[in-house]
């Protein structure tokens, strides 16, 4: 099952310049005990953010909490990424788990 | 047509306000809070409803004394309208143009109707004067230095219910604004009990920190993260379905 996320953002400068999302920027949900799942980027974003613009970007994203129910509604930027590699959902879910 | 179009925007500013209520009541039984921005949005509804509903009669009043042009508004008159037919919708505004709109109710063309009352027991100064305080909220951006104070910690718990409690004490210092769109605590939360779940659900839970969770900081420059610490995005809003 494919997630995207949808981030509306609005550049508040007089000059253009390039946003990036790298491969598992996560993405959490906003309240605490919903239960629902967050999420990390499925692969790297670059775009450009024109001057003074408000725009949107679509990108595709995974699920990091195996246990949780599906993701949905309002979401934060958070300041870290998943620390390994992944190709699908099953190799991240494999990941997000105690190192033994 | 000018009416259908007054009752329209009315319609819509008034649903802003109901929807604040409903979500008000339904926060108040869930022991949730109301975010800031849903507060201000609430507020400026009022200045934005009674200068809708009002323009016409402030023009008037103002052009009762204008004495020296024939033929057309005064300058003073042609700002106010300016201003009044392009306030930004309740539901779309961002907040920095809702700050720019109380000022202008505090000290600026719209000040002249500051004693005027809409629907509650507050003028529209006081009403802007409260978007202000609640700006304050807004503005206390966490700096992402503050993300090594997140330290694994042990505590015991008796009972899944008080995961939830304790998580929300043993994560507190991790940097969050849900107002600016960033943060990660509940993401920690919400791993760190997926993590607790596999090694055993027993008395002693252990808050871990982010490398054993197995995430790493973002630190490439031009991520969003940083964009927004460097003040030069806003995020209007990250949805994801």
């Amino acid at each position: 099952m494919g997630w995207t996320t949808e981030i509306t953002l609005k550049n508040k400068t007089n000059r253009d310049f390039e946003c990036k999302i790298p491969k598992g920027q996560v993405f959490e949900n906003k309240q605490i005990g919903s239960g629902k799942q967050n999420v990390a980027a499925a692969r790297e974003y670059v775009f450009n953010v024109p001057a003074n613009l408000t725009i949107s970007v679509e990108i595709e994203v995974l699920c990091i909490n195996e246990h949780l129910s599906s993701p949905s509604g309002s979401y934060n930027v958070t300041y870290f990424k998943v620390d390994k590699d992944f190709n699908n959902q099953r190799e991240l879910w494999s990941i997000m788990k105690p190192q033994k | 047509m000018l009416w259908i179009y007054t009752y329209s925007l009315r319609h819509i500013a008034l649903g802003v306000i109901r929807k604040f209520q409903r979500n008000k009541n339904k926060k108040n039984n869930n022991k949730m809070n109301i975010t800031i921005s849903e507060k201000i949005r609430f507020y400026y509804s009022f200045i934005y409803l009674w200068h809708k509903e009002n323009e016409l009669l402030t023009v008037e009043i103002m052009e009762s004394n204008n004495m020296s042009e024939i033929g057309g508004y005064s300058d003073r008159t042609k700002e106010y309208l300016n201003i009044v037919q392009n306030l930004p919708h309740p539901s779309r505004a961002e907040l920095e143009e809702i700050y720019e709109v109380a000022l202008l109710v505090r000290s600026g063309i719209l000040e002249r109707n500051y004693s005027e009352k809409y629907l509650i027991d507050l003028c529209l100064g006081e009403v802007a004067w409260k978007i202000f305080e609640l700006k304050k909220g807004v503005d206390i951006l966490p700096k992402k230095h503050d993300i090594i104070k997140v330290k694994s910690k042990e505590k015991n718990i008796y009972h899944a219910e008080e995961y939830w409690h304790e998580a929300d004490k043993a994560y507190q210092d991790f940097p969050s604004n849900n107002e600016r769109n960033i943060g990660g605590r509940i993401a920690l939360i919400d791993t760190n009990w997926e993590f607790q779940k596999e090694s055993g659900l027993n008395e002693r839970v252990l808050f871990r920190d982010l490398e054993e969770l197995n995430f790493v900081e973002v630190t490439e420059t031009n991520t969003l993260n940083r964009l927004i610490e460097d003040d030069l995005i806003s995020i209007i809003s990250i949805n994801t379905k």
